[in-house]
C-alpha cells in the first residue's frame, strides 16, 4: 500500500491568508494575513480560542469554501485562492466533530464505501485493507456492528479508519475527541498515535485540549484571536510513538507552559472582546 | 487566605459543613432495584473547596440531591453541621448544569430574586446586589436578559445569584458543562479567585479531571454503579491558584495519581458490560503493558 507520508506527499503551504465572511454586509474578519507552512507527514495541531479560524482554514484546504486573499498549496499545486478553489476530494479527508457515520450500514460497509463507490478497489480488496486496520487497532470484533451499537468513541475511532482507506494526503480533524473523558481520550491518542506511526499522512488536527495537543502534534500552531493570525508555532520534539509517561517530563512541562501562555493571552482577549461585544 | 475567616463583605463567615454517613441510595422501578449510591461517608470541610469527581453515571447528581435535601437517601444520614438534613433549606444553595436563570428577568431581577422572597430590605438587596454584580463583572450587564449574555456572563450571574444568598454551603454540579474549553478555563479561574477571597464551604462536582485539581483543597473520586467513595486526595498545590500551575511537575503528579484511580474503575465498568466503556479497555489493557503499540 502506498505511504503518501512516506513519498513526501502531503506538503500544506499556507501563505497571507485573509478570509472575511459578509465583506458587503457585517464585515468579519476572520482571518488576516495568516501565514504557516505544514511539511507533508507533518502532525500539525491548530490551537487557539473560539472563533479564531481554525475551522475557516480547514474549510478552505478541504475545498468546502473560499478565501478572500492570499493562497494555500498542496504539495506545490495551488489549491485555494479568490480566484481558484479546488472541489474537495479524497486525497484532503475530513473528520467532523459530530459523527457522520451512515447509521444503516455496518462498521465494515461504512469503511469501505469510499473506495469502492469512486472505483479505486475491489470490494475484496477493500474488505482485507479494513480488517488489517480494524485488527491492527484490536477492533476486529466490532466489523459487523451498526453505529448505534458502538459507544461514541468506537464510532470516531471507526470514522478516522473510514479517512484513512482512501489513503489522503491530508487528513483534518476538527476536535474530533470534544466531549470525552480524560481516561477515554488517552485511548484515542492511543489509537491515533498507532494509525499515524503506521500510516504516516499529514495531519492537520484542531483542538483546544492543550495536553492532547503536545502529546499528539510535531508541530503546535498556536493562533490569535479575530481576525486570525500565528500567534506562535512551538516545535515538539519528543520521539515517536510517545507513552503517557512523558507528560510528566520535564521537556513536557517546559513546552505546556509555553504553549499555555501563549493560548491563555489570546482566550482573555477573545474573552474580553466578547464581553464588549456585548455591551 | 482571607475569606476562610469569613472576613469578606461578601459573606457573613458563616460557614457550614457537611457530613455524609453511610449513605445508601436504591431506586425501585417495577420489581426491579438499582443501587447507585453505596455506602457512601464522607466530610465537606468548613470554608474548603471539596470537589466531588467520577465517571458519567455514577450518582454524583445522586448526591448532590441528596445534600441539598431534593431527595432522601434509602439509607444512612446527611449533616449539616449537627442537624440532619431532611428537606431543601436556604443554608445550601446549588448551581445547576444548565443555566437556570429565568429567561423573562434581567440579570439584575435574577439576582435579586432569592432575597426578595425572603423579604429582605429593599435598601439591602441594592447594596448587596450592586456588591454581588460588580464582584462577577456583571454591573454593567444588570439590565441585560439572559439570551442578550454570553455563556460565560450567563454562569457568573448564576453564581452572583447564589452567593447573594450568603448560603453555608455552595454547591455546584458541573456548573461551566457545555462552556468552550478556553472559556471554561477562564471561569475556573474567575470561580476560583471568588473562592479564594470569599471562602465559604464549596462542594463542587466535575468529571473533568483538569477542573478537579485546579480547584479542589480535596478531591473526592467515586467509584462507577454502584456509586461509592473510592478515594479522597490532598490537593496540596498552594493559593491563590493560576493558569500556570497546569503545567507544574506537583499538578501533573495528582492527575496522574487520578488516573490511575478512574482507570481502575474504567476496567469494572467495562468487565460490567458498560457500552461506553468498550472505549476503556484499549486504556486499561495498555495501562498494564498487555498491549504493545506498533511502531
Amino acid at each position: 500500500m502506498a505511504r503518501n507520508g512516506q513519498n513526501g506527499q502531503g506538503a500544506i503551504s499556507i501563505r497571507n491568508v485573509t478570509k472575511i465572511y459578509d465583506p458587503e454586509g457585517v464585515h468579519v474578519v476572520a482571518m488576516q494575513d495568516c501565514s504557516f507552512e505544514i511539511a507533508a507527514g507533518e502532525f500539525a495541531v491548530i490551537v487557539g480560542p473560539s472563533g479564531c479560524g481554525k475551522t475557516t482554514l480547514l474549510n478552505a484546504i478541504a475545498g468546502f469554501d473560499n478565501i478572500t486573499a492570499g493562497e494555500i498549496y498542496l504539495d506545490g499545486e495551488l489549491i485555494s485562492s479568490p480566484q481558484k478553489q479546488i472541489k474537495p476530494n479524497v486525497d484532503r479527508m475530513v473528520v467532523f466533530q459530530n459523527g457522520a457515520l451512515f447509521p444503516w450500514k455496518t462498521v465494515m460497509e461504512n469503511i469501505i464505501y469510499g473506495p469502492i463507490v469512486q472505483g479505486r478497489m475491489k470490494k475484496s480488496e477493500a474488505i482485507q485493507i479494513a480488517r488489517e486496520m480494524l485488527n491492527q487497532v484490536g477492533l476486529n470484533e466490532i466489523e459487523s456492528k451498526y453505529p448505534e451499537e458502538l459507544s461514541s468513541g468506537v464510532q470516531r475511532r471507526v470514522e478516522i479508519l473510514r479517512a484513512m482507506i482512501n489513503e489522503p494526503r491530508v487528513v483534518m480533524l476538527d476536535e474530533p475527541f470534544r466531549g470525552l473523558d480524560a481516561v477515554a481520550k488517552t485511548v484515542m491518542h492511543e489509537f491515533l498515535m498507532n494509525i499515524y506511526c503506521t500510516r504516516p499522512r499529514t495531519m492537520f488536527f484542531i483542538t483546544h485540549d492543550l495536553d492532547e495537543a503536545i502529546f499528539l502534534g510535531n508541530k503546535v500552531v498556536i493562533m490569535t484571536t479575530r481576525p486570525a493570525q500565528v500567534k506562535k508555532i512551538v516545535c515538539v520534539n519528543m520521539p515517536w510513538p510517545r507513552e503517557h509517561h512523558i507528560l510528566g517530563s520535564e521537556t513536557y512541562l517546559g513546552l505546556k507552559k509555553e504553549v499555555l501562555e501563549a493560548v491563555h493571552e489570546e482566550a482573555k482577549k477573545a474573552f474580553e472582546a466578547g464581553e464588549r461585544e456585548m455591551a | 487566605m482571607a475569606g476562610n475567616n469569613g472576613s469578606g463583605a461578601l459573606s457573613s463567615g458563616n460557614f457550614g459543613e457537611v457530613y455524609v454517613e453511610g449513605v445508601t441510595k436504591i431506586y425501585e422501578k417495577e420489581d426491579e432495584c438499582q443501587t447507585v449510591l453505596q455506602d457512601c461517608t464522607f466530610h465537606v470541610q468548613r470554608g474548603k473547596l471539596t470537589v466531588l469527581m467520577g465517571p458519567s453515571g455514577c450518582g454524583k447528581t445522586v448526591l448532590i440531591n441528596l445534600i441539598a435535601g431534593y431527595e432522601k437517601p434509602t439509607s444512612g444520614h446527611i449533616y449539616i453541621d449537627d442537624i440532619s438534613v431532611v428537606g431543601p433549606g436556604r443554608d445550601r444553595l446549588v448551581v445547576f448544569q444548565e443555566t437556570a436563570l429565568f429567561p423573562w428577568m434581567t440579570a439584575y431581577c435574577n439576582v435579586v430574586f432569592g432575597c426578595q422572597v425572603r423579604k429582605v430590605t429593599k435598601c439591602e438587596i441594592k447594596e448587596r446586589a450592586e456588591l454581588v454584580l460588580k464582584k462577577v463583572g456583571l454591573y454593567e450587564f444588570r439590565d441585560k436578559y439572559p439570551s442578550q449574555l454570553s455563556g460565560g456572563m450567563q454562569r457568573r450571574a448564576e453564581l452572583a445569584r447564589a452567593i447573594i444568598n450568603d448560603p453555608k454551603i455552595l454547591i455546584l454540579d458541573e456548573p461551566f458543562r457545555g462552556l468552550d474549553a478556553m472559556t471554561r478555563q477562564l471561569m475556573q479561574e474567575f470561580y476560583v479567585g471568588l473562592f479564594e477571597e470569599v471562602g465559604r464551604t464549596n462542594l463542587f462536582v466535575t468529571h473533568e479531571i483538569d477542573e478537579a485539581i485546579f480547584l479542589a483543597d480535596r478531591l473526592i473520586i467515586m467509584t462507577f454503579q454502584p456509586g461509592r467513595i473510592k478515594a479522597e486526595i490532598e490537593v496540596d498545590l498552594p493559593r491563590p491558584r493560576e493558569f500556570r500551575m497546569l503545567a507544574s511537575p506537583r499538578f501533573m503528579e495528582i492527575r496522574e495519581q487520578a488516573i490511575e484511580l478512574l482507570y481502575e474503575e474504567a476496567a469494572k465498568a467495562f468487565a460490567a458490560g458498560n457500552k461506553t466503556a468498550y472505549d476503556l479497555v484499549g486504556a486499561v489493557v495498555a495501562r498494564k503493558g498487555i498491549c504493545k503499540k506498533q511502531a
